[in-house]
């Protein structure tokens, strides 16, 4: 990303500059809503639908697509760039900051989902000694570096080409075992166990809301969600060619759902299946967490160095609960992210659009 | 900043790994379990790690599986670690019982067990095959076991299954696992139409390594299948294309070998195509050969109850879901299964 240049005048830096904190924040919404719907797919979807999971994925995320569309229809005829700005037009300084303290609480719920899912890939997957407490402080340690100004949001938009390399090798040596038996039974369990993956996963596409947040890099948004959930959806289709349903409908705690995902690759793609996990779970922590300062914080206008920090802090503190407890709890409140930011964007376009009248 | 978030990545990676040094811990290259009358059997084959080499085999028993392996790790010199595993190996009593499908998926449960260990079942005494493992070849047993599985599969004497395929293979298809057997000095039945314990063959090693043992819906051994059988099912398999295939009538030199299937109701149509050549059979004799050999294996296979070609795996295509599937009842349908052969042979002039 280039910020500076001797043949641009300021204005042209200045504008070039906003390209480049819009692109790595881009980068990190993508990051964070793969991560987001991977671990939700593997850890409550796929228990339940088996070999069914990778289209059951794809209906669970039709409801947050479908609110994401109306979402951008809403915007241009508001003509605002995002929802905040809407909320602020039509609601004052209160509707925009309800809007903001709705994405923060979904992004602060996600990022305890994701070091839940990070620190028990710790100990199951990996066999790291250590306690979830001590393991959580390890890695909000660590955090705290990458925290620090605009690191985080460049370092995942240096990264995004290398991940995506790791991903590719990962679904290669998924595909190397793979059968095309294994997509069936199409409806896996059946009715029950379809419907069951439909409650536990209907919420997840409320990621797909987050773009509405802040200003498009590009005049047509409409087809932003796509790239994710196509990586997404590809991924997902590989796991359920390699694993049979028998084998993905037995598991049901988390480790077991997490490790079962890198258990039967080779030797040498599961070190780096393992390594992109964790990768992966980190990074989107912290996006989570730094997003959720960055929205905390967007009503006022101000910045906070510090807030991204201590927010990473106290979402290490949820690993002083018990996990399966935890985990459960977390698996409650999916639904009510996406009904929530759902609710709110609606409610702020609804708005905007009267007053325009 | 790049560096910093090298630096982090780095750290993050490299956060999994031991500080165990390698001389205080034992790789186990084979791991060997067995059962009688309630008390477990648990043996491993571990390097010496002393100048000049060797292997030990250290075992323990105990009332259960876990408690024997605790026993095992408690008692041998070094911490043990199963991560480089080659070979898991079975008594015959304890692959025939009931338990040995909880023994496997106990196994796989456990993360240090490495899922691609080759899967293998023996009627002689687990420790006694332990002890009489040695590097056939070179100076590793672990090397010297991989080399002789894949030239005994390329050869398609035997099946080489790993914990990692059975557990994937589900209700799919039935494992045929591999033979082991102690080689003496009685092995006098020429030919591989004789079990692993009694070919006149002597290898480099102590063990033979020949043939295979057919498992159940249920995961456990029902019968076992010669050197020319299994090279007939792995011909069947696809995994057969070249080399020497025996046969009761004679022998021929395959050049090249495909075959395919389909379930059509409740008839299996298998198509064989071979090219052969140096072979004292006609490619009318060949045929004829070949179709009895061929008959005589399903047959094998269907009282056997073992799907080893995985025809489930058409079957549960046509199924919306599980309950479907469970509703076939596949386990009574497949040894009732008519099988239909097409053989097409030429031979190379």
């Amino acid at each position: 990303m280039r910020t500076t240049s001797t043949v641009h005048s300021p204005e042209e830096r200045l504008a070039q500059r906003e390209l480049g904190e819009r692109l790595a924040l881009r980068s990190q919404w993508r990051l964070l809503a793969c991560v987001s719907i991977l671990r939700t797919a593997v850890t409550r979807i796929m228990p339940l639908a088996g070999a069914a999971a990778w289209w059951m994925t794809l209906v669970c995320l039709l409801p947050g697509l479908v609110l994401y569309w109306l979402g951008c229809l809403g915007l241009r005829i508001s003509k605002a760039a995002s929802l905040p700005e809407c909320a602020r037009l039509a609601l004052g300084k209160v509707g925009a900051g309800v809007v903001c303290g709705l994405a923060a609480a979904a992004l602060a719920v996600d990022a305890v989902s994701t070091i839940t899912a990070l620190i028990t890939l710790f100990t199951e997957g990996v066999g790291t000694q250590g306690t979830q407490w001590t393991l959580a402080l390890a890695a909000t340690g660590l955090l705290l570096f990458a925290l620090n100004g605009e690191a985080l949001a460049r370092g995942v938009y240096f990264l995004r080409v290398p991940l995506l390399v790791l991903l590719g090798a990962v679904l290669v040596g998924l595909a190397s075992g793979a059968k095309l038996d294994h997509l069936f039974p199409v409806l896996g369990g059946g009715a029950s166990g379809l419907w069951a993956a439909f409650q536990a996963g209907a919420g997840m596409g409320w990621v797909f809301l987050l773009p509405l947040l802040q200003a498009p890099t590009r005049e047509k948004r409409w087809h932003e969600p796509l790239p994710p959930m196509g990586l997404c959806i590809v991924a997902l289709l590989c796991l359920n060619l390699a694993l049979p349903h028998e084998l993905l409908a037995n598991q049901s705690a988390l480790g077991d759902c997490l490790v079962l995902t890198v258990a039967h690759l080779p030797a040498f793609v599961r070190l780096v299946a393992v390594c992109l996990w964790v990768v992966a779970l980190f990074l989107s922590l912290g996006s989570g967490v730094s997003l959720c300062a960055g929205q905390l914080l967007a009503p006022t206008g101000r910045k906070i160095a510090w807030l991204p920090g201590v927010l990473a802090l106290a979402v290490a503190t949820t690993q002083l609960m018990d996990i399966r407890w935890l985990w459960t709890q977390l698996g409650a409140m999916g639904m009510w992210l996406l009904v929530a930011l759902g609710v709110g964007a609606g409610v702020s376009l609804l708005a905007c659009g009267r007053k325009r009248k | 900043m790049k560096k910093a978030m090298a630096v982090v990545l780095a750290a993050l990676m490299l956060g999994g790994c031991s500080a165990l040094p390698g001389e205080e811990r034992a790789f186990a290259v084979v791991l060997g379990i067995s059962e009688k009358s309630g008390v477990w059997e648990a043996g491993t084959r571990i390097p010496t790690y002393q100048t000049g080499g060797g292997y030990v085999t250290i075992s323990a028993r105990g009332n259960s599986l876990g408690e024997a392996l605790a026993l095992l790790n408690a008692s041998a010199p070094m911490e043990l670690h199963y991560g480089q595993l080659r070979l898991l190996l079975f008594g015959k009593d304890l692959a025939a019982s009931a338990q040995f499908p909880e023994v496997l998926r106990a196994l796989s449960a456990r993360g240090e067990v490495r899922a691609q260990a080759a899967l293998c079942v023996t009627e002689d005494n687990v420790l006694d095959v332990l002890d009489a493992l040695e590097p056939a070849t070179g100076s590793r047993l672990s090397k010297s076991l991989e080399a002789m599985m894949t030239s005994r599969q390329s050869a398609g004497v035997v099946p080489r299954i790993t914990l990692s395929d059975w557990l994937r293979m589900g209700e799919r298809q039935q494992a045929v696992l591999m033979n082991a057997a102690l080689e003496n000095a009685d092995n006098a039945m020429p030919g591989m139409d004789a079990a692993a314990g009694e070919l006149a063959a002597k290898a480099a090693g102590k063990v033979q390594l020949s043939g295979g043992w057919l498992t159940n819906s249920a995961g456990q051994v029902k019968a076992s299948l010669t050197a020319m059988e299994m090279q007939l099912l792995s011909l069947l398999q696809g995994r057969l294309r070249q080399g020497t295939l025996s046969l009761p009538q004679g022998t021929a030199t395959l050049l090249e070998a495909s075959s395919s299937m389909e379930l059509v109701g409740t008839e299996v149509q298998a198509k064989v195509r071979l090219r052969y050549s140096a072979s004292n059979l006609t490619e009318e004799g060949l045929t004829q050969a070949l179709l009895d050999a061929l008959h005589g294996l399903t047959s094998k296979l269907a009282s056997a109850g073992c799907d080893a070609l995985g025809v489930a795996r058409q079957a549960m295509a046509g199924c919306a879901d599980l309950a479907q599937w469970h509703a076939m009842n596949w386990p009574e349908r497949y040894p009732a299964l008519t099988w239909r052969f097409v053989i097409e042979v030429e031979r190379e002039a």
